[in-house]
């Protein structure tokens, strides 16, 4: 069992780059990440008081998967807004140096925006393994689903993946 | 094997074990398509684990800014080259194929050597030091 | 299956060897006994180039026609080259590899070989040689003469100052026993058309030429014995500690390591990248005929935005 870190500073400090990748990559955009980043350190804050010891981790990574998924829910009520995974709502907010004399294309912006096309349970798997890095087991813990449909998961939205990109 | 595709990202992932594992690799050696399949899906978990690892903007966290927690456990091929990275800007006219956002001069030299040493006559002649730039300094 | 390491020897069936090595034995003989031997070493790579000095130590264990090597700096990052393929692990796992049934090899040499006679090295027999390419000595090489290992080797500048030295600083006649490797997945494959060089290039054969699954292509040319590979890609490319090198009248981008350098340029269509072990002028020629920088011009502009 792992130390918990005491305040939510720490928390923030430790964790919120992973959370912050995790958001931009499931939103596509910086403003939505700025956001459910902070609504999940929001969270953390209130929740510390009652955080049973376990695994840290699977419980920050459900916090920030609820957050997400009230977002999504909330905006799928109001159909006016649209919805984080439309591509319309995709920035890629590049900031680039004028010096240089030429375009930079970033070769990220195509698989961002597959990953958006991808069903938000697909596309939570396969960011949670290939951008954060979390095994089969602390997905599973942090999805609450079994890991055969973890596994499941990852791989039918890594071949829509693939599917898209070429 | 009735689940044999899923368990290919399984495989890339490091997350088969014992007889499971050594029926896929005994599998992959004779399913052409599920070999196939494996070429493709390891394109995708390759394209996708280099996507760059972004930066916190400044000011959302006031506590972490300035920090440099590392990310991604399986990041990079090649962990370690502290170095400041002079980076070649290139403009690209059409992604035809998944590439990854930035190729490492152990990504080159690699392959380079690897190839020469496919020769095992000559062979000590062409080893190389993996991860070395050996810079005297 | 092609993406199995498939245990396919790269040479020829060699007729049976004599007990032990003559003098009158040709280069290609010792060659010949040189793929054939098993041992395990400790080599050191000691460069003089014109970015400053590179030095490495590797670890070597050949049995046959199976070599594996590792840098001794850097645990853990391993590479498995022969039988039919290679790989390149880290602790984490395999991280590339190919599988490849037939490596081509340089039908004519360029070089002459002059034996210069027995040598002791590491206390044990050995015998020296001497290749001379254009008339001008480019390597010494000593072949250990009980196993056939290549122990030392040494190359040359067109000026005739040694440019990269290698030795075997420990060496353990004997199989070293590779323990079974588990099939990786290929995700570098041979193919048959490569970046549109020609077959030639500074007296230099294209042999083969291979892509990977992330789009990355090269090709790999050889003299018989200096090799290079060029590579072409639409990415960036990442280049540690290089400098900016002037080489004819265009620019490039060069890191020099122990053992072989590095230059990286665009050209209209993409970034090419040269890796190989010959010394300074060959490097000079070969790229001479290669697809030149699309805008010199407009990368020293960068350069300078990039580094002042």
């Amino acid at each position: 069992m792992e130390p918990v870190p005491l305040t939510w500073e720490e928390v923030a400090r430790v964790h919120g780059r992973k959370i912050y990748n995790f958001a931009y990559r499931l939103t596509g955009n910086p403003a939505d990440a700025h956001d459910l980043v902070q609504e999940v350190l929001l969270r953390v804050r209130k929740g510390l008081a009652g955080y049973q010891p376990g695994s840290f981790e699977g419980w920050l990574w459900r916090i920030t998967r609820n957050a997400f998924l009230d977002e999504v829910r909330r905006r799928q009520r109001k159909p006016t807004n649209p919805l984080p995974d439309e591509l319309d709502r995709w920035d890629a907010a590049t900031s680039e140096s004028a010096d240089i004399a030429y375009d930079r294309i970033s070769l990220g912006d195509d698989i961002q925006k597959a990953l958006l096309e991808l069903p938000v349970e697909f596309r939570e798997a396969v960011v949670l393994c290939d951008v954060i890095g979390l095994s089969y087991e602390e997905i599973a813990h942090a999805v609450a689903v079994p890991i055969g449909t973890v596994r499941s998961r990852i791989h039918r939205g890594r071949k829509l993946l693939r599917g898209l990109l070429t | 094997m009735r689940h044999l595709s899923e368990s290919i990202s399984a495989y890339l992932d490091g997350e088969l074990r014992g007889v499971e594992r050594g029926d896929f690799v005994a599998h992959i050696g004779s399913c052409g398509r599920c070999a196939r399949d494996l070429e493709e899906i390891q394109a995708v978990r390759t394209a996708i684990r280099s996507l760059p690892v972004l930066d916190l903007p400044h000011g959302l966290i006031p506590a972490a800014d300035g920090e440099d927690v590392p990310l991604h456990r399986h990041r990079g091929l090649w962990v370690g080259a502290a170095a400041a990275i002079l980076a070649i800007v290139v403009a690209i006219a059409a992604l035809v194929t998944p590439a990854p956002a930035t190729l490492t001069l152990d990504d080159l030299n690699s392959r380079f050597g690897a190839r020469a040493s496919l020769d095992p006559a000559f062979g000590p002649a062409k080893v190389f030091a993996p991860g070395v730039q050996g810079l005297s300094e | 299956m092609r993406r199995l390491l498939v245990l396919v020897s790269l040479l020829a069936l060699a007729p049976a060897l004599p007990a032990a090595a003559a003098e009158d034995d040709t280069l290609d003989q010792l060659l010949e006994r040189s793929s054939q031997s098993a041992y395990t070493a400790e080599q050191t790579i000691s460069c003089s180039t014109p970015d400053g000095p590179r030095d490495a130590v590797v670890r070597i264990a050949q049995d046959g026609d199976q070599l594996r090597f590792g840098s001794t700096a850097d645990e853990g990052v391993e590479v498995l080259a022969g039988a039919g393929g290679w790989s390149v692990s880290s602790g984490e796992g395999v991280i590339s590899s190919a599988a490849v049934e037939s490596a081509g090899a340089a039908a004519a040499t360029v070089y002459e070989v002059q034996r210069v006679g027995p040598i002791v090295f590491l206390d044990r027999a050995a015998m020296r040689y001497q290749l001379h390419r254009d008339g001008v000595q480019r390597a010494e090489i000593i072949f250990d003469l009980e196993t056939g290992a290549l122990v030392s080797s040494t190359t040359f500048d067109a000026d005739g100052t040694a440019y990269c030295q290698r030795r075997f600083v420990s060496f353990d006649p004997g199989s070293p026993e590779f323990t079974e490797e588990l099939l990786p997945p290929a995700d570098v494959q041979p193919i048959d058309t490569g970046l549109g060089l020609p077959e030639t290039v500074a007296g230099f054969q294209r042999l083969d030429q291979y892509r990977d699954a992330n789009g990355l292509r090269f090709t790999y040319f050889s003299d018989g014995f200096f090799s290079f590979a060029v590579f072409e890609a639409r990415a960036e490319v990442a280049v540690p500690g290089g400098v900016a090198a002037a080489v004819g009248d265009a620019i490039y981008h060069r890191a020099s390591g122990p053992g072989q350098v590095t230059y990286v340029w665009e050209t209209g269509s993409g970034v090419m990248a040269l890796v190989g072990d010959m010394p300074y002028d060959l490097q000079e020629a070969v790229l001479s005929e290669l697809p030149p920088p699309s805008d010199p011009g407009l990368f020293r502009r960068m350069w300078r935005t990039l580094f002042g």
